[in-house]
């Protein structure tokens, strides 16, 4: 019984997605706090480097995980938070189409962010905040 | 200059983009400069009274580069109203192109950035979004109309610093004549004021402070400093806000107002609202103590219909409230 619980534990770690957010090269170090202001284009400047970060669409899974993780916003409050800002003249971050896209483009523009599944980062971008589907 | 300013807006909407998420407005063809606007009309049942308002029909445009970006917005005010009392019936317009706002911004660096032009007073919950889809309520708190001037012609200061926390330093600056004069709960040519602001998690507090004087040929009091303190809380469900603002004149007449609202999101579309507001005005010497009860609901988020009942100590006062707006 203890091995077959083992075995289920253990698959079951094997089975969860890990997940990275991740910025150029050049992107200094950010705290999750730091992240999720750079997402909400409150924090647009950091350390001399304009921030840019990139979302998948909005139908995709790991945007979603991505904004339970880091951002603690449901749908309907972004959708409220950025009618306000729309209002206040601030835009929200740009969308590509596939986590390819977004990782070409963090890996060409400097201040470039945005998130990716673990197995598709490449050495031309840093790993910013990883965390794993629970 | 602001029906040209009008007529432009309208012109470069005709350049949007194909995809267009409504509440977000549109990009003009690929540059950095989008088109926007709201409109809210309005019922509201006092006494006897009737009114139906076409209110807000307001157009803006921004756009900008990560340096330096603008916003001017454009707006009829109370574009037609209909009163109907004891039989009797009656209608006013004001076709009047107000500016609302009109402001440049530049980022110095990091954390310091600078706005000048007019815009809204960045204080308290309330009055940076003062517009009426993106509220819960029609109507506002009374502390946002007797406390602080809620637009300022002039330069706005800002300092932000990340951490844990967001913490925002705003100073504010008018000593001139304002943009568009007819448009601002209070007349000024001078607002001095200071702004502490502090989001953690999700809890919000902010601490402003300031001093304003009405305009030279204003018979009456003339200069005002000011206090508030605001409280928020906001969670997936539930919103708590809370304000407390004080103003005294140089006269001595002193305005306190004071309110809790509480906000529940039954579903993303219902959502239902309870505020307790109490105000004292030794200015026009009326105080008032109410309850305002509310129910919102938003088909899609940019999309309000909204009725409320407010039950004042002052009985003459109660009144049943219903609008509809959209943010485009």
């Amino acid at each position: 019984m203890k091995t077959l619980l083992l075995f289920f534990l253990l698959f079951g770690a094997m089975q969860a997605q890990e997940y990275a957010v991740i910025g150029s090269k050049r992107t200094p170090e950010l705290s999750p706090a730091q992240i999720k202001a750079v997402f909400l284009k409150k924090l647009t400047h950091y350390q001399g480097l304009h921030l840019v970060p990139i979302n998948l669409p909005a139908s995709s899974e790991l945007r979603k995980k991505f904004e339970k993780e880091l951002l603690h916003m449901n749908f309907i409050r972004l959708k409220s938070y950025w009618s306000k800002q729309h209002y206040l003249g601030n835009r929200p971050p740009l969308s590509l189409k596939s986590q390819e896209s977004a990782l070409l483009f963090v890996a060409k523009v400097q201040g470039a962010i945005t998130y990716v599944n673990i197995e598709n980062i490449t050495k031309d971008v840093k790993i910013l905040y990883r965390w794993r589907d629970e | 200059m602001k029906y040209l300013l009008l007529i432009l807006i309208f012109l470069f909407s005709l350049y949007a983009q194909e995809e267009y998420t409504l509440g977000e407005g549109y990009q003009v063809g690929e540059l950095p400069m989008y088109v926007g606007g709201y409109f809210s009309l309005d019922y509201r049942k006092k006494d006897e009274q009737s009114r139906y308002r076409l209110d807000d029909i307001a157009l803006l445009s921004y756009g900008g580069n990560d340096t330096i970006s603008y916003l001017v917005e454009l707006e009829f005010k109370e574009y037609y109203v209909h009163y109907n009392e004891d039989n009797i019936s009656w209608s006013t317009t004001d076709r009047r192109l107000y500016l609302e706002r009109l402001y440049f911004d530049y980022v110095f660096n990091d954390e310091t950035q600078i706005r000048l032009g007019k815009f809204n007073s960045p204080i308290g919950l309330w009055n940076l979004v003062p517009i009426n889809v993106l509220r819960e309520t029609t109507s506002n708190p009374i502390s946002t109309e007797i406390i602080f001037p809620q637009y300022t012609t002039g330069v706005n200061l800002n300092y932000t610093r990340f951490d844990e926390g967001e913490f925002r330093l705003d100073l504010i600056l008018q000593n001139n004549t304002p943009l568009d004069d007819e448009y601002n709960n209070y007349d000024i040519d001078k607002h001095y004021a200071l702004g502490l602001n502090y989001e953690i998690n999700d809890f919000t507090y902010i601490f402003n402070t300031g001093y304003f004087a009405k305009r030279e040929d204003y018979i009456g009091p003339h200069d005002f400093a000011y206090a508030q303190l605001s409280l928020g809380y906001e969670s997936e469900q539930f919103e708590l806000l809370s304000e407390f603002g004080l103003q005294q004149s140089n006269e001595g007449d002193m305005n306190l107002a004071a309110y809790v609202q509480g906000v529940y999101r039954f579903t993303p579309e219902h959502i239902g609202i309870l505020r307790l507001e109490s105000y004292k005005d030794e200015l026009t010497g009326l105080n008032d103590s109410f309850a305002v009860v509310g129910y919102t609901y938003r088909p899609l988020y940019p999309i309000a219909l909204k009725s409320e009942y407010q039950q004042h100590n002052r009985n003459s006062e109660n009144k049943f409230i219903f609008s509809f707006s959209v943010l485009f």
